[in-house]
């Protein structure tokens, strides 16, 4: 059986030699079917086209689509506007502000990349300015919008809906508590860090009515993620419709209630908008691809051997180890790709501990958006360095701490089900 | 993510490359308008006039898939692509150049056979004279865009390597 020795070292071989993701799992793929004896470039095409022809995959640009209008066209901004108003006041309270206004953005957009730049680029000049540790605060920014793959909507967790073949709906509502629970995690260690430091000085002093009239002013603003959480949730539409919705919304409110989203907005917009979702669904296909083949070649039964061995017969066990191995992998591969090549392998082993497919999920995209702040590779931690100027060391060794809180948030997630299953249990099958 | 080729590409090789890009960027941006347009249309038509419309699911699907494969290749231009670059980073400057020609090989050769087998794949589907279900849009057009996308990005790939046998020279541009 040299068929695993061989997938790696091509898999490995090909990335490691900068071959972009997507076109290395298409070699691979090609060099599987190759060893099966089973040469065939067109049934491979047709595996990838097979892998984007889906409508629930749809939900991905539409999702993106909606994040990208709403951060040019105020939205964002009016979200962190009632953000500061509801914790600007105490000390440090910026930081507040940016972890709190992470969870609201997180609810209408999908992706954290994009989150990154909308929320650090208001919000980091501003805690510059107000003397906060420039280290600190840009590594903030980045730790709490790790959140916008675990609170939906999640484009991974769209992903992970198709590969597991589990709705996209339950995954959503699994991952509101983790992300609740990030949150709070993130604001108990800003705490600690704010704590007694003169630097951080106490501003203003709370007022309701300055709440009421942001929240009059964002009032469109705030609305979008009810449509977007209460359509899902009262099992109204589906993810896809969801997602078309928030971004008609989103265009309509900025465009003609606020006025800031331009005619020279809408091409760049659509763009980015598609190179996002090219970039993600091109790996999906090849991924879908090389899949088949990793199935053929038995791939995940040997892998199941090996976590097996390691874990005796103990879920609790095994799910250790999925965590050891996907923090490794988050060190240096992206969410999405390491989501696709890793979710296929370990679903049916997770299964065979009887392991629901939803908690396995949420499990293990809580796990790979820490992967999201570790170095050497990751894409919000080089956004929030691009932003605030810092170097990607100087960040990493301001950024631990809020590594550590993620893992303490994963482990939480990982041996208190309950978290992820409590909301899911209570929607209809 | 696979390095930025530096500026070594001779002008009438970079503006191929921003013909293709601006060109394809107004032709996605249509068709995402499209796409958002069909699906939004069958959400009115389905909660308020409790109507659905039978071609929108295989319509929206058809453009996706068209989204995506012209989408790849202003992501190949832009060097959007996702790929890792830790180990290759800490090589000396003259091995990177040469890992870089090595992984343009190899991306060449992956284009090469996408070409192949996607040619081949609407071609079949195309004599076979397979139709969508709702609409009379034959798959063989479907599929071309695998074929037509591969070839744009082997061109574009074909541009990338030439820079990057010309920084492995040493020339300056």
């Amino acid at each position: 059986m040299s068929v695993l020795p061989l997938f790696l070292t091509a898999l490995f071989g090909f990335i490691l030699l900068t071959v972009p993701i997507a076109f290395a799992l298409f070699l691979t793929a090609l060099v599987l079917s190759l060893s099966l004896g089973a040469w065939s470039p067109a049934l491979i095409i047709q595996s990838i086209f097979r892998g984007i022809d889906s409508f629930p995959l749809m939900a991905i640009p539409f999702f993106l689509l909606a994040g990208e209008i709403m951060n040019t066209g105020g939205i964002s901004e009016r979200i962190i506007l009632v953000a500061k108003a509801m914790c600007g006041h105490v000390r440090g309270g910026l930081g507040y502000v940016t972890v709190v206004a992470s969870m609201l953005i997180s609810g209408v957009s999908g992706s954290a990349v994009a989150d990154t730049s909308a929320i650090g680029s208001i919000l980091y000049p501003v805690m510059k300015k107000e003397g906060y540790d420039p280290h600190k605060a840009a590594a903030l920014v980045a730790a709490s919008t790790t959140n916008g793959p675990i609170i939906p909507p999640s484009i991974p967790m769209v992903i992970f809906g198709v590969i597991a073949n589990v709705s996209i709906i339950r995954l959503f509502v699994g991952g509101i508590i983790p992300g609740l629970i990030l949150g709070v995690g993130l604001m108990i260690g800003w705490y600690f860090h704010v704590r007694g430091k003169a630097r951080y000085h106490v501003e203003g002093r709370f007022s309701p009515a300055a709440v009421l009239k942001s929240c009059i002013s964002a009032f469109w603003a705030l609305f979008l993620p009810v449509i977007i959480l209460g359509g899902i949730l009262l099992g109204i539409c589906t993810a896809t419709e969801a997602a078309v919705v928030s971004a008609v919304y989103a265009f309509v409110v900025s465009a003609f209630i606020y006025r800031e989203f331009k005619v020279k907005h809408l091409l760049p917009a659509l763009v980015n908008t598609v190179r996002g979702t090219a970039v993600v669904l091109f790996v999906c296909g090849a991924a879908m691809a090389a899949a088949y083949f990793i199935t053929t070649a038995q791939i995940p039964e040997l892998l199941a051997k090996v976590l097996l061995q390691l874990s005796g017969g103990s879920w609790v066990m095994f799910m250790f180890w999925v965590n050891v191995l996907l923090l490794i992998v988050g060190c240096v591969m992206d969410l999405t790709p390491a989501l696709l090549i890793l979710a296929p392998m370990l679903l049916p082993i997770a299964a065979k501990y009887g392991l629901d497919p939803i908690y396995f999920g949420v499990v293990m995209i809580v796990n790979l958006c820490v992967g999201l702040i570790t170095p050497p590779v990751g894409n919000i931690l080089f956004v929030a360095c691009g932003i605030s100027k810092i170097s990607v060391a100087d960040i990493s060794r301001a950024i631990w701490p809020n590594v550590i809180i993620g893992i303490i948030v994963l482990f939480i997630v990982t041996y208190i089900p309950w978290t992820v299953m409590v909301l899911v249990e209570l929607i209809p099958k | 993510m696979a390095p930025e080729s530096d500026a070594a590409t001779p002008q009438t090789l970079s503006l191929v490359s921003r013909v293709m890009d601006t060109v394809l960027s107004y032709v996605v941006a249509v068709l995402l308008v499209a796409m958002s347009g069909t699906v939004f249309g069958n959400v009115v038509c389905r909660y308020f006039l409790d109507a659905s419309l039978a071609w929108y699911e295989e319509v929206s699907r058809f453009l996706l898939i068209w989204i995506v494969f012209l989408g790849a290749v202003i992501a190949y231009i832009k060097g959007d692509h996702l790929g890792i670059d830790v180990i290759f980073m800490v090589l000396p400057p003259k091995y990177q150049r040469m890992v870089v020609l090595v992984a343009d090989a190899l991306v060449l050769m992956c284009l090469a056979i996408m070409f192949q087998g996607g040619w081949d794949m609407a071609i079949d589907s195309l004599e076979s004279g397979w139709v969508a279900s709702s609409v009379p849009i034959p798959y063989g057009w479907v599929y071309m865009v695998g074929p037509v996308s591969a070839a744009l990005m082997f061109i574009q790939c074909l541009i990338k390597t030439h820079a990057d046998i010309r920084a492995l020279k040493g020339v300056q541009p």
